[in-house]
């Protein structure tokens, strides 16, 4: 009688995991071949012991992932772009050369090769009802779609195969969407940015009439399909077991166990209970006098997981016959026999007695085949690669996936407003000026206007910093025209008092200070001048500087032994001349102030005393003697306004018009 | 019913039997050149699988898919090249029905080719093995190991960069192409009998191309 186990249910419900999706069925396996030369593997669906047709192969199948391709918009366009940029500056100037590359793809049948997929299926299932009698029954085979892939894989499951896009040097930037994704359809994407050797390289790679290019792409998936674990049955000749237990028991336990003196039929029931020790002798003994017939299909007797699954099985049919209880302790033994360690408990723990009533009932039914057929799911591994050269030469005269750019975009122009320092002005800093400040300002047509500040001074002179002012051009259309202001910020002051905006130039701003330096020369004869009594003479002049009246005195002493001294004043360029007064300091009589004269394009002075100068009667000589009794020096040389006196010789002092 | 139990847990996957009982395997050449392995089911007499077979370079569309770009010094640029070249396994359609062809003039009666065996890829320290001195630049200079094809069609793809001396080994080596007997190896598992299995392509019959 052959019993067919539940072991199937038993094992499904162990060892599939709901989340599984569609199970396939390792069995009903069948390989395509497509007319464009796609290959792809088709399982069916696995019929469980629950849906009543667990022996028989499924219509329905499900194929693993196969046909990784470039995706497409819905009009069609190939998502797929490669970009090579240059800029007109070079890179030591802030330009930049590469390229960008960026692609979609995935893998599945497109409608068509489903369609073909399934006559073909159609076809081979049509041939194999021919040879198998399995796939008599199955009836309009169909293709449901793809199979379901594992989530959760560790590892790398999408990678680039490429020694291009695999350099840090060539591609310094480098990003995909991480994981193969586990439906056809969905989309893998991968993006990168190449310098320029690695871009020609690849660019290389792809135009240049190679049959592939340098990169490919390989997905991995894990699936898991039903296949079967064990395959056998087991054989219980009923009648001849009772006879080997019987034997056993004889051999084993009728003797003088107890130790009574009495031979074994006068033993007390409990001497026919085996132990744990001796029943795994009884298993033997039954397997090897045949009274059981394993045969368990691909296993070798002395595998030790057949030993396993023999032992397992022989445990279920023998308790079918037998008692199993706690081993009763021995005299002096402890009575707790609980294990300290429950994996690892002691010998004998347990006891087994065989009942003669059950056996004859056994034997009543003659012999017991048990059928073993356990499917267990296993993991399978594939991966799909391919290269995209092929997918290149499908887009690469389409200027939408395949161009070049030059990133001359005015928006994102920068141009240089640079201020150049007049060489006169240079050398104002630190006596007269302390600093220059330029104010920018330009209108945009679209968005914010522009302004700006810098400030010039001494420090940035002597670092030889060029100033510079940078403009973003934007979506400024009206890109030639700025406006600047300058205000010169002297000692005390700033000139001029309200700036006023002029209009600019892109070729630079040229700051020429609004005055111009003279290097005055006073001149007299030392002899002379020691003669008439005088052992100083000072050049005192009034000239217009920043619009205001200043005065400066340059002394020659006599006892310097110098006959000439210098200095250098500023005065305003549309000047052409200053005043000039001679202030003579007698030894005897003090301070006499000649009157003034005017000096016009001429920075050189004689100091011409007249004789009357010193003629104590003469009006000059008293006219001088009044005058030095009341002059006062102007603070920081800036004439106050009711002593200025180069209104008199305005005519003198007009600008020169242009 | 505990004793099921017992059953389950000591059933290990390594006893798993691949598409069904198979005991029977067999060889046929076909086209002459291409040597295939052949595992029949047990419960079908006229049902056939094949193993791993005809490695090959992969050709698409006509083009061999290999590539070796080389470059010269420039800049801070050091000459060097980039090899490229995939490969897969498998019978197509037309090998296929010539494959059952043999095999029913061999048994007499009509044989149906299912697919491909299952099979596992074992794992490789090295995938190229000669001689010569090209075998350890190709070993050493591989960027990835890449993941071993299990099904027909998947392709491998190999990717090299090579520096100046890796590359004067190549084509030193392309050179002498012909005298050359080293290979790539791809080793798999079979799961019944549990056998291991190597399938081998001459490295002369991938840089063939390149010459």
């Amino acid at each position: 009688m052959k019993k067919y186990l539940a072991f199937i249910m038993f094992s499904i419900m162990f060892f599939i995991d709901p989340s599984m999706g569609q199970i396939l069925d390792s069995e009903n396996k069948v390989g395509i071949t497509l007319s464009d030369g796609t290959q792809v593997i088709a399982y069916g669906r696995a019929n469980t012991v629950s849906s009543g047709s667990y022996s028989k192969f499924s219509n329905e199948y499900y194929y693993l992932p196969t046909n990784l391709r470039l995706s497409q918009k819905k009009d069609g366009t190939p998502e797929f772009i490669f970009v090579k940029y240059t800029t007109d500056e070079k890179a030591d100037a802030g330009g930049t050369q590469g390229a960008l590359m960026h692609f979609l793809m995935e893998w599945g049948l497109t409608e068509k090769q489903e369609k073909e997929m399934q006559i073909t299926l159609e076809e081979k299932l049509k041939k194999l009802r021919t040879v198998n009698d399995k796939y008599k029954e199955v009836k309009a085979p169909r293709i449901l779609g793809p199979a379901t892939m594992n989530s959760g894989v560790e590892g790398e499951t999408f990678r680039i195969v490429s020694g291009t896009l695999n350099n840090d040097k060539f591609t310094p930037n480098l990003s995909t969407s991480g994981k193969a994704p586990l439906l056809p359809g969905s989309k893998m994407a991968v993006a990168a940015i190449l310098e320029k050797n690695g871009a020609q390289l690849l660019a290389a790679t792809f135009e240049k009439g190679k049959s592939i290019s340098d990169v490919s792409l390989t997905l991995s998936f894990e699936y898991d399909v039903l296949t079967p674990a064990v395959d056998g049955n087991i054989t219980i000749d009923w009648e001849r077991t009772a006879t080997t237990i019987d034997s056993f028991k004889r051999v084993h336990l009728h003797r003088d166990l107890d130790g009574d003196g009495r031979l074994p039929w006068g033993n007390l029931p409990h001497d026919d209970v085996i132990s744990d020790e001796l029943n795994e002798t009884l298993h033997e003994t039954l397997v090897a006098n045949k009274s059981v017939v394993i045969r368990l299909d691909q296993l070798q007797p002395d595998n030790p997981l057949a030993k396993e699954v023999t032992e397992a099985y022989m445990e279920y049919f023998l308790s079918s016959i037998s008692e199993k209880q706690m081993a009763t302790p021995k005299p002096g033994e402890p009575v707790d026999l609980r294990p300290k360690d429950p994996y690892d408990p002691p010998e004998n723990l347990h006891k087994y007695e065989y009942k003669s009533n059950r056996m004859s009932s056994k034997i009543a039914s003659g012999n017991e085949t048990y059928d073993l057929k356990l499917r267990i799911p296993v993991t399978r591994e594939m991966t799909i690669t391919e290269n995209i050269a092929s997918w290149y030469d499908a887009v690469k005269h389409n200027e939408k996936c395949v161009t070049s750019v030059n990133l001359n975009d005015p928006f994102y122009g920068h141009r240089e407003i640079h201020l150049v320092l007049d060489g006169e002005a240079e050398g104002m800093f630190g006596d007269e000026l302390n600093a220059i400040s330029v104010d920018i300002r330009k209108s945009r047509s679209d968005g914010n206007d522009f302004k700006d500040a810098i400030m010039i001074n001494k420090k940035t002179i002597d670092n030889g910093e060029l100033a510079t002012l940078t403009y973003a051009r934007g979506d400024d259309t009206n890109g030639d025209v700025y406006e600047y202001r300058t205000s010169w910020n002297l000692k005390g002051m700033s000139y001029p008092e309200k700036p006023k905006w002029e209009k600019g130039d892109w070729k630079g701003i040229n700051l020429i200070s609004p005055v111009a330096p003279r290097n005055i020369e006073f001149e007299c004869d030392l002899e002379e001048l020691k003669a008439m009594g005088f052992p100083r003479a000072t050049l005192q002049m009034r000239y217009m500087k920043f619009g205001e009246e200043f005065e400066t005195n340059i002394p020659l002493t006599v006892s310097k032994g110098q006959g000439l001294v210098e200095k250098t004043i500023y005065t305003d360029r549309d000047t052409r001349g200053y005043a000039y007064r001679l202030i003579m300091t007698h030894k005897e009589h003090g301070k006499m102030v000649l009157p003034w004269e005017e000096k016009i394009n001429d920075d050189y002075v004689y100091a011409i005393i007249p004789p009357e100068a010193v003629d104590v009667k003469s009006e000059i000589f008293k006219s001088a003697l009044e005058i030095g009794k009341t002059i006062a020096a102007p603070k920081d040389g800036k004439v106050n306004k009711l002593d200025t006196i180069l209104d008199q010789f305005k005519g003198l002092f007009d600008a020169i018009k242009n | 019913m505990k004793y099921l139990a017992y059953i389950l847990f000591f059933v290990c996957p390594m006893m798993l039997i691949a598409q069904g009982e198979i005991t029977n395997e067999f060889k046929f050449s076909i086209e002459s050149t291409i040597e295939v392995e052949l595992v029949k089911k047990d419960d079908c007499d006229q049902c056939y699988y094949y193993l791993p077979a005809n490695l090959k370079l992969s050709i698409e569309k006509d083009k061999p898919e290999i590539s070796l770009i080389k470059w010269d010094k420039e800049g801070d640029t050091e000459a060097g090249a980039i090899l490229h070249f995939l490969v897969h396994w498998e019978l197509d359609k037309m090998q296929q029905i010539l494959l059952e062809d043999s095999i029913e003039l061999r048994q007499g009666k009509k044989a149906v080719i299912m697919g491909s065996m299952s099979v596992d890829a074992l794992p490789v320290d090295q995938f190229f093995h000669g001689e010569e001195a090209v075998v350890d630049v190709l070993n050493n200079c591989l960027s990835h190991m890449p993941p071993i094809a299990t099904t027909p069609g998947a392709k491998m793809a190999f990717s090299f960069r090579l520096d100046s001396e890796d590359l004067k080994v190549l084509e030193k080596y392309l050179d002498k192409l012909n005298d050359s007997e080293a290979e790539l190896r791809l080793p798999y598992s079979f799961m019944s009998n549990q056998r291991d299995l190597v399938r081998s392509l001459k490295l002369k019959n991938i840089f063939k191309y390149l010459k």
